[in-house]
């Protein structure tokens, strides 16, 4: 079952469209990223689906449910982190979670504790005391004690330190083993990889790339060497982009599948090749800058 | 009704409704205790000035005679810091929901649980007739209280008081359901204040000119203020029922319309 559905998403403010027709099924148990540039939609997205936002065209429908008519039943299955959360002032963990307790009328002081204390927060600091990276966990344990079927998180790690980048990972692996959806949205691509099975990349409202991680590694671009055993001349084939060119060394970057370079270069001469790992970075960029324009499903 | 909703609008009116409540108990325990001793310099022959008779006038929206009992209750009841501390909490109440939680970017996480905006919209509106309630009943109590603790025994009687205590209720009600729509739509909370702050000093400008300025008086049925008057009220001796009944009307008809608007809108990030 898709947990996430989306059809002709779109979303205008005034003349600008903020979100454009966007096409989105995300499976239940997938551990899904969202990933664009400040600005390109991912907030917008995020926030339709929670319904505090009405489309300006399509639909979306979370846990089966519409997300602007019926998100009250579909926000019941679901933990929310915001971007750039706020607090009042007067919330702490302890204060927090009995809220939410009965607001969603469910035992979650102990499930809730147990968070509080893996990600190191005082239970009754209160938010105004508090700062930009222990709010931020106060967020991710309200969002999270109640061990939703889907997990919607805006930026999680924004204002929190490394260590506790990599327990928040560590948990989001747990619930996603455990059975949860997670989808999350991040600027950096660092966040996404080695996290996360599917991303979408979106810009200025549209889907550019909608791919499974692997995939996406396999059109990143990489890093080549290759030493020719005697003088080389011509051209190179229209996947490499040569860097730096002698008769006998030519560095590059390979812009397609290895296999077509593999079966190239078994037609040369070649003394010796090198290939380095996948640079998902520069991929991402691409789609950022608008160089790349694939959408797959 | 969402017992979680209410309790976290409960814990947000809590200081504000504590500050206001004080205030207000405070001012009426304190002009009730000095009304014998201001009564004794306040004689008729002040009413003959057509300057205080003026100001008097504008001050509880009727023409005043005499000097009496009646006459300072009336005072106490419409006097500025009074007014000040009713419609302050009023407005600021009434504008913490969508506006103030859209402004400082809370209403994600108000909204992103298992709730309806109608659901939030009532709680807030629960809890702020309920906190209305109880500043109003703090305002009774310290008035109450003063007139006993002065021995003032010529004073309105109790039945008078509770009248003007439920017409200023009304005109609570009536002025938070105004802010409630001045904020339904609202991105910023100082916007969702203005409108009702000057449709309010509006208000009372049309009272205070009405008695003194025909073109006023024709406009003055606009006036939320017009529909608050405890110096008639005191003087006829008589529960202000069809004013509190256009209160009343008022009120639902801007709470339903900011509820309708509320549950429509977008609520975009702070």
């Amino acid at each position: 079952m898709d947990l996430v559905v989306t059809e002709q998403l779109a979303k205008c403010y005034g003349a600008r469209a903020a979100l454009a027709g966007l096409d989105l099924r995300i499976p239940e148990g997938s551990l899904f990223g969202f990933l664009g540039p400040n600005g390109a939609g991912k907030s917008t997205t995020l926030r339709l689906l929670l319904g505090l936002l009405r489309p300006s065209a399509g639909r979306a429908w979370l846990c089966g449910f519409d997300a602007w008519r019926e998100g009250r039943q579909a926000r019941a299955e679901v933990g929310y982190l915001p971007g750039e959360l706020r607090l009042p002032g007067w919330m702490s963990a302890a204060s927090g979670l009995a809220l939410v307790e009965r607001v969603r009328k469910r035992a979650l002081a102990r499930a809730g504790l147990q968070l509080v204390e893996r990600l190191r927060l005082d239970p009754r600091v209160p938010a105004r005391q508090m700062s930009s990276g222990m709010r931020q966990k106060l967020g991710l344990v309200l969002a999270l004690a109640h061990e939703p079927r889907l997990l919607v998180l805006d930026e999680p790690s924004s204002a929190l330190d490394p260590l506790v980048q990599l327990e928040l990972q560590a948990i989001l692996r747990e619930r996603s083993r455990a059975g949860t959806t997670i989808v999350f949205s991040s600027h950096s691509l660092a966040e996404v990889d080695g996290l996360c099975e599917r991303v979408a990349i979106l810009r200025e409202g549209r889907l550019v790339a909608h791919e499974s991680l692997a995939t996406l590694r396999a059109l990143a671009p990489r890093h080549v060497v290759l030493r020719f055993e005697r003088a080389r001349v011509g051209e190179p084939p229209a996947f490499l982009e040569l860097e730096t060119r002698t008769p006998t060394l030519w560095r590059g970057t390979l812009c397609g599948p290895v296999q077509e370079l593999l079966r190239w270069a078994a037609a040369e001469s070649i003394a010796d090749l090198s290939l380095g790992e996948a640079d998902l970075e520069s991929l991402f960029h691409r789609h950022y800058r608008g160089e790349s324009n694939s959408v797959s499903a | 009704m969402n017992l979680g909703l209410l309790h976290r609008a409960a814990r947000e009116a809590l200081g504000l409704t504590m500050l206001c409540g004080l205030g207000i108990f405070l001012f009426q325990l304190l002009f009730a205790l000095l009304t014998p001793v201001l009564a004794q310099d306040f004689s008729d022959q002040f009413l003959k000035t057509r300057m205080s008779r003026f100001f008097l006038s504008a001050m509880l929206g009727a023409e005043i005679d005499s000097a009496g009992p009646s006459l300072f209750a009336a005072i106490a009841w419409t006097h500025p810091v009074q007014l000040t501390l009713i419609f302050w909490h009023a407005i600021a109440s009434a504008t913490r929901v969508p506006a103030a939680e859209v402004e400082r970017g809370t209403i994600d996480l108000l909204l992103g649980w298992p709730v309806s905006r109608w659901q939030v919209f009532a709680a807030e509106l629960a809890v702020f007739a309920l906190s209305s309630a109880l500043i109003v009943l703090v305002a009774l109590g310290g008035s109450r209280l003063g007139l006993w603790l002065s021995g003032a025994s010529d004073g309105p009687g109790l039945s008078s008081a509770c009248a003007i205590a439920l017409n200023l209720y009304a005109l609570c009600l009536a002025l938070g359901g105004l802010a409630w729509l001045c904020s339904a739509g609202a991105e910023r909370r100082g916007r969702a204040i203005a409108t009702p702050v000057v449709l309010v000093l509006v208000s009372m400008l049309i009272n205070f000119l009405a008695p003194v300025w025909e073109p006023a008086k024709s406009l003055s049925f606009l006036s939320v203020l017009h529909y608050y008057q405890p110096f008639a009220s005191f003087a006829r001796g008589a529960w202000p029922f069809g004013e509190v009944a256009v209160l009343l009307a008022f009120a639902v008809v801007t709470s339903a319309l900011a509820a309708l608007w509320f549950q429509r809108r977008d609520l975009r990030a702070g």
